[in-house]
């Protein structure tokens, strides 16, 4: 194992009078944290670290923690992933953080088990949670396993009003939305409750076989359940659609969110500003984060090593003086490539934060070694600058600084179509997309190009690929993000070195869960 | 000549333009200039430049007829969206710069109408190879999204512009009835925007008593600040699964441009209704010309950076209409 730093959660909470606060930004939102803890040092370097106010866990936890390149790398996955915390209806701009991790790739959530257990030793339990749209179970794959549960065919539902006798305002409020679906509301709320338990526990065992097929070992303290939205309220569109959202929540660290939100911070900001100690102290690396880490030299990672091959294929390297470039079997691009990379904390963070964040599938990432990869693609969406950054950072040490991005977009979601109608009324004219839903391209100029400023200004980081801007893209729900893009050629330079930064201490071949 | 769909009234050349604002508005036209000579515009931009000069100089300085002509037009002559040098503005934008959206069409031929030069029958022809077969009027090669989630304003807008060009002849009968039963089926939309055009092509197929129920009520629900907002912010449904947004963090702006149209529509409200909205006119008006340069741009929740532009040269003209209209 590599040391690269340590968590300094003694000092720091003796130097912070044990209170802990900070900001984030999470959906184009400014929101605080604060909590005030109190400790105790016991035997071995063992903190005893509780809320200040008695409520919530007691955690017990080393004084300082080893920072290794899967825990800089989790911690990049967290940022991705992770919960920052749900905002206070009662104090509006503040935010209780919680600890729970959003993922469905089974090998991540194993990861992301193991490196929970290595920071909050045995202070923890998990809950997993699967939830999903209850018209998953309308048609399809989901209609077959409701039918195999009840041993071949459906019962018939019975009308809502003997279903559900007493509507609660959430029934209510839903009966009187309108969706371009077939059947009534009253229809698909009868077949929700009438079929709610026998749903749960369809997928509650699903999501324990998938536990159990990627290792992870169930304790008894572990719980596994399932949660279904009422039909087509979130997601699916039409009958058998899948809106599936994997939770992981942790069970006795009531309370230490807060610590664990900061933590995260510090981690980034010192990466981001590359300072050996951060901001406030709660981390320090061994030395300047860009000087760490093991370096690899990429023609023997490559030629050697078992996480440098792509469908059990290996490149072929040429030196034209001091240049190197790569090319794979069958690829008809030539890659120049830097000679060495090292997997600094910068590095094993993007590869976390990418693993959360990439628009590569996450279950290719993991079979490309030994399958031939299908589509893939290098792109990466956030709303941060910060986040972006590090990304092209990170592409940098690999790539020519003009190879690191072939393009960018903004996407825009639904939710903010309206101010989009505007900023096009406010040039003369309309907004017009191109795609049947209108889920595509913006091909009304003006309004890509007054969207434009609005990005670069948010992402300064951009201002080198300004000319690499291509439009607006109306999709999907939420606030405004960035969306960058490279070439697919990158992808089999970058990912093998990208799943190496996060697992190959853990697994010396990537052949998963084996070891 | 009729006023520009977007401008409920003609620009009248004793206007009071605040110094500010004129200034802007310079600028702004230097820069169109400039972009012009290397062949860099956009039908709007081309628009905009002669109505900046109209409330500029009273009068149209700049040969905005040849700039629409040598580069807005296809070989065949058909109006564009946008030059081609404007095109390479967005990087890998390819080919589609090359566009006729009706607004194009529009604009072509309003500006060839200022000039007194236009070619009514072939302006109709356009309009009428693009009249849809459930009556709305757009170009499904520029966009083919489907009824149900295009915007409605664009919908309202490329339809009353299509009917102001198909109206500067007599219209059949067989033709107003069909394009009556589209814009008659469509319920009271939550834009004012929409409704504004709505207005305009209901005016100028003498069907006003289509006009659906409830407008007086919409104004009320987007009133933002001194002015109006285009929608309510605590309205805004998703079109594909009709359920409610999530909009508490969300801002709403006043713009002259929409409250411009919004006091248009105020003359079909119910009397109350009217004065209601002629009142709130009348601040809008002294606060606008108390602050001239005060036309905000969105932003997205607290990031502090705009979201589009705030003043254009469309709410620059707005502004001073609405300022000449009800302040001395």
């Amino acid at each position: 194992m590599s040391l690269l730093g340590k968590i300094r959660l003694e000092k720091f909470l003796q130097d912070k009078h044990g209170i802990v606060t900070g900001q984030v930004v999470t959906d184009g939102k400014y929101r605080s944290y604060r909590n005030e803890y109190t400790y105790t040092r016991l035997e071995d370097n063992i903190l005893q670290i509780q809320l200040a106010s008695g409520y919530g866990d007691v955690l017990l936890i080393p004084s300082e923690i080893p920072l290794t390149e899967a825990l800089v790398a989790f911690f990049g996955l967290y940022s991705g992933d992770g919960s920052k915390g749900t905002e206070d209806r009662q104090h509006i701009g503040v935010i209780k953080p919680s600890i729970s991790f959003s993922q469905k790739e089974p090998n991540l959530v194993k990861f992301a088990v193991m490196q929970f257990q290595a920071l909050f030793s045995h202070n923890i339990s998990f809950h997993f949670s699967l939830g999903e749209d209850s018209a998953f179970f309308m048609a399809g794959e989901g209609l077959a396993l409701l039918e195999t549960y009840y041993g071949g065919s459906l019962p018939a539902v019975p009308k809502l009003h003997i279903v559900k006798p007493n509507l609660n305002e959430k029934d209510k409020q839903y009966l009187k939305e309108h969706r371009p679906v077939e059947g009534t509301n009253e229809e698909h709320l009868a077949f929700y409750y009438y079929f709610k338990s026998a749903m749960e526990e369809i997928l509650t065992k699903q999501k324990i076989k998938e536990l159990t097929d990627s290792n992870v070992v169930l304790t008894t303290q572990d719980k596994v359940s399932a949660s279904l939205r009422r039909p087509f309220k979130k997601g699916a569109r039409k009958p058998g659609g899948s809106s599936r959202s994997d939770e992981i929540y942790l069970k006795g660290l009531n309370g230490m969110g807060e610590l664990f939100l900061k933590i995260l911070h510090e981690i980034e900001q010192s990466i981001s500003s590359d300072e050996q100690i951060s901001a406030f102290g709660l981390i320090e690396w061994n030395t300047k984060p860009s000087c760490l880490g093991r370096e690899l030299d990429i023609e023997d990672f490559f030629t050697c090593n078992p996480y440098g091959v792509i469908n059990q294929e290996r490149p072929e390297f040429t030196h034209h003086g001091i240049e190197l470039t790569g090319k794979w079997p069958r690829s008809g691009k030539r890659i120049k490539l830097k000679k060495k990379i090292s997997l600094d904390p910068l590095f094993c963070y993007v590869s976390g934060l990418y693993l959360a964040e990439g628009s590569t599938p996450k279950a290719c990432l993991f079979s490309m070694f030994d399958a031939r990869p299908e589509g893939l693609s290098l792109g990466f969406t956030s709303t941060e600058n910060e986040s972006i950054a590090l990304l092209l950072r990170a592409l940098h040490k690999l790539f020519e600084k003009d190879e690191c991005l072939s393009t960018w977009k903004v996407k825009v979601g639904s939710q903010y179509f309206p101010e989009l109608v505007v900023i096009g009324l406010k040039h003369g004219v309309p907004m017009l997309r191109s795609g049947e839903s209108g889920d595509g391209k913006m091909r009304t100029m003006e309004i890509s190009l007054a969207i434009k400023a609005w990005a670069l200004e948010v992402a300064p980081c951009l201002t080198y690929y300004a000319d690499k801007y291509s439009h607006v893209e109306p999709t999907g729900a939420g606030v405004a993000r960035i969306d960058i893009s490279a070439s697919s050629a990158l992808c089999r330079w970058f990912f093998p070195i990208l799943m190496y930064a996060v697992f190959g201490e853990l697994y010396s071949v990537p052949v998963w869960g084996k070891e | 000549m009729k006023p520009y769909i977007f401008l409920p009234n003609k620009i009248e050349s004793d206007w009071y333009l605040a110094p500010e604002l004129a200034c802007w508005l310079k600028d702004w036209l230097a820069n169109i200039e400039e972009a012009i000579e290397h062949g860099s515009i956009s039908s709007s931009e081309c628009v905009q430049g002669l109505l900046s000069e109209l409330l500029l100089y009273g009068e149209a300085r700049y040969d905005w007829l040849s700039v629409e002509r040598e580069l807005l037009r296809d070989d065949a002559e058909y109006p564009m969206a946008y030059s081609k040098q404007y095109g390479r503005k967005l990087y890998k934008f390819d080919k589609q710069w090359r566009q006729m959206p009706v607004y194009a069409i529009y604009n072509s031929f309003w500006l060839n109408s200022y000039y007194g030069e236009v070619q009514v029958d072939k302006y109709q022809e356009l309009i009428y190879n693009l009249i849809q077969p459930n009556g709305w009027i757009y170009n499904r090669e520029v966009s083919n999204t489907q009824l149900r989630t295009r915007m409605k304003s664009e919908l309202f807008m490329s339809f009353a512009m299509g009917i102001e060009i198909l109206c500067a002849t007599t219209l059949s009968e067989s033709l107003k009835h069909h394009l009556e039963a589209s814009i008659a089926s469509r319920a009271l939309t939550e834009y004012i925007s929409a409704e504004y055009f709505r207005y305009q092509a209901l005016q100028r197929l003498e069907l006003l008593y289509q006009f659906p129920e409830g407008i007086g009520q919409l104004l009320y629900r987007c009133e933002a600040y001194e002015g109006y907002n285009d929608f309510c912010v605590s309205n805004k449904i998703d079109d594909y699964m009709g359920t409610k947004k999530r909009t508490w963090h969300d801002f709403v702006i006043p713009t002259p441009l929409i409250s411009g149209m919004a006091q248009e529509l105020g003359q079909i409200c119910k009397e109350e209704e009217r004065q209601y909205v002629e009142a709130k006119m009348k601040d809008y008006a002294e606060h606008l010309r108390a602050n001239p340069m005060k036309i905000s741009a969105f932003t997205m929740r607290d990031i502090d950076v705009p979201f589009g532009p705030g003043i254009t040269p469309l709410e620059v003209i707005a502004s001073a209409m609405i300022v000449n209209k009800y302040t001395k």
